[in-house]
């Protein structure tokens, strides 16, 4: 029986350790793969060097932490299995993904369900109606597009065409944003025209896009396709000094590397600016070194998710788990980024605020118009 | 704009009825939907791509493409239909197995590609702008309705003008009496495969060069537009699946034109039934047209 009672109390020693270690998990289910591998590719690139440097400075506030990294291929059944096994199998503390608004909006009550925090790089703010475990690093598309809304008015265009996604309520949302701040200011919008994420063939669409001669052009899509379409659009005769403007995407070298010298010009709201500040270009210069290219806005967005995930380990205390990561999540305040104005805050509702900048591609270059 | 919509309506026509010519060539006499003729046409593409990314001519990739997609649609037609045509069961079972043939080449052309969206290098077709009568016309465009126009005249001779094509009409009359005249139906099979998978992977081609993005899954929604035109033009008529593909690419296109965006499939299908109602077995379609039983 004494034999017993040591057991007993060996084995719950044992069982126990796991829970009292300081181990906690991240578990990250992003898509490097399909279409939103624009997007995740640089994302975990960024991730893997704020995970480097933060180990490296042993700054996860006395916690060992293990990172998991998943691709959900840009597929939301496989998002939700993941995140479900992250939660469930891997005991992770946190999920960082999935990527997209319609990723999120399926995975979002998902992780509510199972109580775990999840921090997505979705755009609509809808994503965050599941519940307060859902966090997301960008800013709405009511904070980010605006400015390159009112940047385009003050270019003083007549008129501006807009094609956005349909199937994909975050660039409808965007599209919403551009048109209103448009029209509000008396341009007249003469074709509002959607597309689906799967085309391909804009030649009519790009007809179309012509014969209505416009001031500006508003492409809102993923970076692939959004230059596909002004490729077509430049190859059916649209002006060279048409006005181009795109989303966030547009800031992506994706973009770059299909449209070549067709986007040049185009306007894009940007959350990352290299050169903005000396921890913008330090982490551009890590980056560099470590990935042999420039950061584009996922790459500084993963660096920032990482940071602040890092930041949330250290101020949830010495129990680190899903209710005490979900409570310093939402409690982040003025942390230092390298993203937008510099400074990361969620407000009462989770949304962040980094403060946007509006850039323009230049001869293949990022630079403030 | 009409003028201009009409020419873009007559290029995308092209494309569609290369793509559906050999599903309803296949259709016509094997009475098989073979649903692996998506992935076939995307091989097209991949293999015109690695093959100028590899410093190959384009016309090279164009040939190799047009080789290899017909050799793999006849290894389609030997892997997944040969042995089930001797059971008699192959129109439910040959849909299976080529939805399975497809899956496999999806999954091979997903794990080469890595699941990114290809292009072909910038200039890789020269990028010519023809101006007349106000329209215009890029030089791509006027290849890709040329190349349509003439392997379709080369289909149409191949089928109705040579022995291999009276083989053909023999065997797709009746495969036994076709036999018994000696006639070795599998040879006419596999050159039938042969000729269907060439025209999805030139089709392949055309649309990675016009639309710049060749992906793993781009034969889905081409193999949704095939059914239709098939259906409409009536099943296994080439002359049908012609006419019906013009007036698919013209009536997607004029939607595009003139009506609010996100109605074009629905206005297309409605299309279709409408014409279905008047011309059941569509526009050239006759009744006897996928009934196989009684033809052995």
């Amino acid at each position: 029986m004494k034999h017993f009672k040591y057991l007993a109390a060996a084995s719950a020693i044992a069982l126990a350790v796991p829970a009292l270690a300081d181990d906690v998990k991240v578990g990250v289910v992003v898509s490097t793969t399909s279409t939103y591998a624009f997007v995740g590719e640089p994302l975990v690139n960024g991730m893997k060097l704020a995970a480097d440097e933060i180990s490296a400075a042993d700054n996860w506030g006395g916690h060992n932490v293990e990172i998991i990294y998943q691709d959900n291929r840009s597929d939301k059944q496989e998002a939700i299995a993941l995140i479900t096994r992250m939660a469930q199998s891997e005991n992770a503390d946190i999920v960082v993904g999935p990527i997209a608004t319609s990723e999120a909006m399926a995975t979002g009550p998902v992780a509510v369900d199972l109580k775990i925090p999840m921090f997505t790089t979705a755009t609509s703010p809808a994503v965050l109606e599941a519940g307060p475990y859902i966090f997301k690093s960008t800013e709405t598309a009511d904070a980010y597009m605006a400015p390159v809304g009112e940047h385009i008015v003050s270019l003083k265009p007549s008129n501006c065409f807009l094609v956005s996604i349909r199937d994909n309520e975050g660039y409808i949302r965007q599209r919403n944003v551009i048109r209103d701040i448009l029209t509000g200011a008396g341009v007249e919008i003469v074709g509002d025209e959607s597309i689906l994420a799967a085309d391909t063939d804009f030649t009519a669409l790009s007809t179309k896009i012509v014969s209505n001669e416009p001031d500006c052009l508003f492409v809102t899509a993923p970076p692939e396709q959004a230059a596909n379409i002004i490729i077509q659009a430049r190859q059916a005769g649209l002006d060279g000094d048409t006005i181009l403007a795109g989303d966030s995407g547009a800031g992506s070298q994706k973009l770059i590397d299909a449209g070549g010298s067709a986007v040049d010009g185009i306007l894009f709201p940007a959350s990352f600016v290299a050169s903005a500040s000396d921890s913008s270009k330090a982490f551009s210069e890590a980056y560099e070194a470590e990935f042999g290219k420039a950061p584009d806005l996922w790459a500084a967005t993963g660096y920032t998710m990482m940071n602040t995930v890092a930041n949330a380990i250290r101020n949830a205390g010495d129990d680190v788990n899903r209710e005490s990561l979900r409570e310093a999540m939402a409690a982040t305040k003025d942390l230092p980024v390298v993203m937008g104005q510099g400074m990361l805050s969620f407000d009462e509702n989770r949304i962040p605020s980094m403060g946007g900048i509006v850039m323009k591609l230049e001869d293949g270059k990022w630079v403030k118009p | 704009m009409l003028a201009q919509q009409l020419l873009n309506g007559l290029v995308v026509s092209g494309v569609y009825a290369l793509f559906s010519l050999g599903f309803t060539l296949v259709f016509g006499i094997q009475r098989i939907l073979n649903l692996a003729h998506g992935a076939i046409f995307m091989t097209g593409a991949m293999v015109a791509f690695y093959t100028v990314k590899g410093g190959g001519p384009l016309w090279l990739g164009f040939i190799l493409a047009i080789l290899a997609s017909g050799a793999l649609s006849v290894l389609v037609e030997i892997v997944c239909f040969r042995r089930l045509r001797k059971t008699g069961d192959e129109e439910f079972g040959g849909i299976i197995s080529s939805i399975g043939a497809g899956l496999v080449i999806t999954t091979i052309a997903q794990q080469v590609s890595s699941t990114q969206v290809l292009r072909f290098p910038f200039e890789t077709f020269p990028v010519v702008i023809f101006k007349f009568w106000g329209l215009r016309v890029s030089m791509l465009q006027l290849f890709m309705a040329g190349a349509a126009i003439i392997l379709v005249l080369i289909l149409g001779y191949y089928v109705y003008r040579t022995a291999f094509g009276r083989r053909i009409r023999a065997v797709t009359d009746n495969e036994h009496a076709a036999m018994l005249m000696g006639i070795n139906p599998n040879f006419v099979y596999s050159q039938t495969y042969f000729l269907a998978g060439a025209l999805a992977g030139a089709a392949g081609v055309l649309v990675g060069l016009a639309f710049n993005s060749i992906t793993f899954l781009m034969g889905e929604p081409y193999l949704m537009f095939a059914f239709a035109i098939i259906i409409l033009g009536g099943l296994g008529s080439i002359p049908g699946a012609l006419l019906a593909s013009l007036v698919f690419g013209m009536v997607q296109t004029l939607t595009i034109a003139y009506l609010p965006s996100g109605l074009t499939d629905t206005i297309i299908f409605a299309s279709l039934f409408l014409i279905l109602l008047v011309r059941p077995h569509g526009i050239l379609g006759k009744e006897d047209a996928g009934n196989l039983r009684g033809r052995r």
